[in-house]
């Protein structure tokens, strides 16, 4: 039998140093990423958890309490500094290094070490990656770490991010029991493909933010699929590539001022506009960004069509001054099955007899998190990238951004389709506030076989608290104004721990059917 | 507004959050265009506003109103916090 894998052999994986030199990991991101991995790895917690809190603590409150003070101690702390209390708890790692993995669980103290030396690591990083308000002159842990979020996207300072990263969390799950049951304030993310981009906006958060929902391309013709002739003649009978244009001259730029001009009238304000997938091209983008104020940010969906063999573009576009903008391509292709091309009514174009995939670049794949206070995180993501489990909704989950953004060319976003099922999930877990958007045009081209149609339903909205709100576009209107107010409520981890309240959850608190100004009513 | 490059946004909100930091001078230092430099001096008081462009004052104007609004949102965080643990 091959050699079982070691405590040991698994650290050192993480953190090669390991292998000479043993001293105490005091940067408190790489602590917490060692120590829950190796709860992680092992299942450890789930047994630990079993008769909780130790003994020593009497009461979850104790230990919480305990935990607390040593992390705001760490906190305080000059570089390469730590808690002298926590050396006993990393010795006991240390002298395990020759266990194997699958014994860690029978190992009753190094788990309780393990899981206080995560605890007061997370602790210790409350806040860290927020934006902060100069309140502390000299605050090490705070400064550098952010500095390591934006420049590497990770927080750790010894950990390689190909091997693991830790990012900032702003929602710890309620139910079920993870790893990711186990913390506040720092998230752990495995190496994978995806780089996670990690940005501080200026945004000025006031007590609610309203959006300004805009479903275009109000018309979706049939004739704007089309079969990617070159690629599909490389693919397998039975299979196809197909390619979305939008050729539309439009300029746009005209009615989305109208139609901001006209909610801003109705609401004071609009902080952000939101456009679907592929409903603008590049021109179009730079056109509407620059026709909008400076302080109001811009997420949009803008596609390219496949030239000369090449696959189009299908990506997000986050647009927040002074941050140069930011791209995120979608990462899996749109896959047209026969129902599919039955439902939007593409048969004129696209046999239905074949399996057509969208014919796309999803190279370079990125998630971008744009920070805008220590209340609001989002990002952003593009119709499948919703569904898929990986490689982006593993990150999602773990970092539980406040806010996700999900950019759609589809059917109506009624409360039974599968855009409703996959942001009740993040709802649910970790405790996202999800929006998702489709143009109307695809909502109009959308005849599916069994549901009622409803087709003027474009957006959807789901938070922890509410069922999924469905939102309509009332005839005549072009657009929709959202208020977002901030409900605040208290997350525990798994080890009893609570935030004090500051679990932070966008709620709907406001639906504005938007029409445009007569002079640009074109429809 | 400016648009400020990917380091340079990263620069100056730091310089703003941190304006105590050891690594004040080294990141004034490195910030890669001359308008985000001066956006940078004038947030750590080694330059003064009171000539420079609309689009520079403006990108100063915004890091001073989100640092005050950070203050008022952390003040409101520490009071919620305060309360759940005094329960």
């Amino acid at each position: 039998m091959p050699d079982e894998a070691t405590i040991g052999e698994f650290l050192v994986g993480i953190l090669p140093r390991l292998q000479n030199d043993t001293t105490f990991p005091w940067w408190p991101p790489d602590c917490f990423a060692l120590c829950l991995a190796l709860l992680k790895r092992s299942g450890a917690y789930a047994q630990l958890l079993r008769d909780w809190p130790p003994s020593k603590d009497r009461t979850l409150s104790i230990w919480a309490a305990r935990v607390r003070k040593l992390g705001e101690k760490w906190q305080r702390s000059q570089p390469k500094d730590y808690p002298d209390d926590l050396e006993g708890e990393w010795q006991v790692v240390c002298q395990s290094f020759a266990i194997p993995l699958k014994e860690l669980r029978e190992q009753r103290a190094l788990c309780e070490a393990l899981m206080k030396l995560v605890a007061v690591a997370d602790e210790a990083c409350e806040g860290v990656g927020a934006p902060k308000d100069q309140a502390r002159e000299d605050d090490p842990l705070q400064d550098l770490g952010a500095d390591l979020l934006a420049e590497y996207g990770t927080l750790c300072l010894e950990i390689d991010p190909s091997r693991l990263r830790v990012l900032s969390r702003m929602h710890t799950p309620q139910n079920g029991l993870t790893e990711r049951s186990l913390s506040l304030y720092l998230s752990l993310c495995e190496a994978s493909e995806v780089t996670p981009q990690w940005q501080a906006s200026p945004f000025i958060q006031n007590d609610s933010m309203n959006l300004l929902l805009i479903p275009w391309p109000f018309e979706v013709l049939v004739n704007q699929f089309r079969k990617t002739a070159g690629a599909t003649a490389r693919l397998p009978k039975g299979f196809g590539f197909f390619t979305f244009t939008d050729d539309s001259p439009e300029d746009l730029t005209e009615r989305v001022q109208a139609l901001h001009t006209e909610a801003k009238r109705r609401l004071g304000r609009i902080e952000g506009v939101v456009l679907p997938e592929l409903s603008i091209t590049d021109e179009q983008f730079r056109a509407l960004r620059e026709s909008l104020p400076q302080d109001c940010f811009l997420v949009a969906g803008v596609g390219d069509r496949e030239t000369a063999g090449h696959p189009g573009t299908n990506e997000v576009r986050l647009s927040f001054p002074p941050l140069p903008d930011v791209v995120q391509r979608k990462h899996h292709p749109w896959k047209l099955n026969e129902s599919q091309v039955i439902q939007y009514g593409l048969g004129g174009v696209l046999s239905p007899y074949r399996e057509w995939w969208e014919y796309i670049d999803c190279t370079d794949r990125c998630l971008n998190f744009i920070s805008m206070s220590e209340d609001l995180v989002m990002c952003a993501l593009v119709c499948e990238d919703l569904a898929r489990p990986d490689p982006v909704a593993n990150i999602v989950r773990a970092v539980g951004p406040n806010l996700v953004i999900a950019l759609l060319m589809d059917g109506p976003q009624t409360k039974e389709r599968w855009a409703a099922r996959y942001a009740t999930v993040l709802a649910d877990d970790p405790g996202c506030s999800v929006l998702s958007l489709t143009s109307f045009g695809m909502a109009q081209l959308s005849r599916p076989r069994a549901e009622t149609r409803r087709s003027r339903v474009v957006a959807l909205w789901k938070d922890r608290f509410n069922g999924a709100t469905e939102i309509e576009l009332p005839p005549g209107d072009e657009a929709i104004a959202i208020s977002l107010s901030t409900r605040y409520d208290e997350e525990f981890t798994a080890d009893g721990r609570g935030d004090g309240g500051n679990a932070a959850f966008p709620i709907l608190s406001g639906v504005h059917p938007i029409g445009a100004p007569p002079r640009s009513k074109q429809r | 507004m400016l648009r400020l490059t990917h380091h340079d946004a990263n620069v100056i909100a730091a310089l703003v959050q941190f304006p105590g930091s050891e690594r004040t001078k080294e990141r004034l230092a490195s910030l890669e265009e001359e308008d985000a430099r001066l956006v940078g001096e004038i947030l750590v008081g080694i330059r003064d506003d009171s000539s420079v462009s609309p689009e520079v004052q403006a990108t100063v104007d915004r890091y001073r109103d989100w640092v005050k609004n950070n203050r008022r949102l952390r003040l409101n965080r520490e009071a919620r916090q305060r309360s759940s643990r005094s329960r």
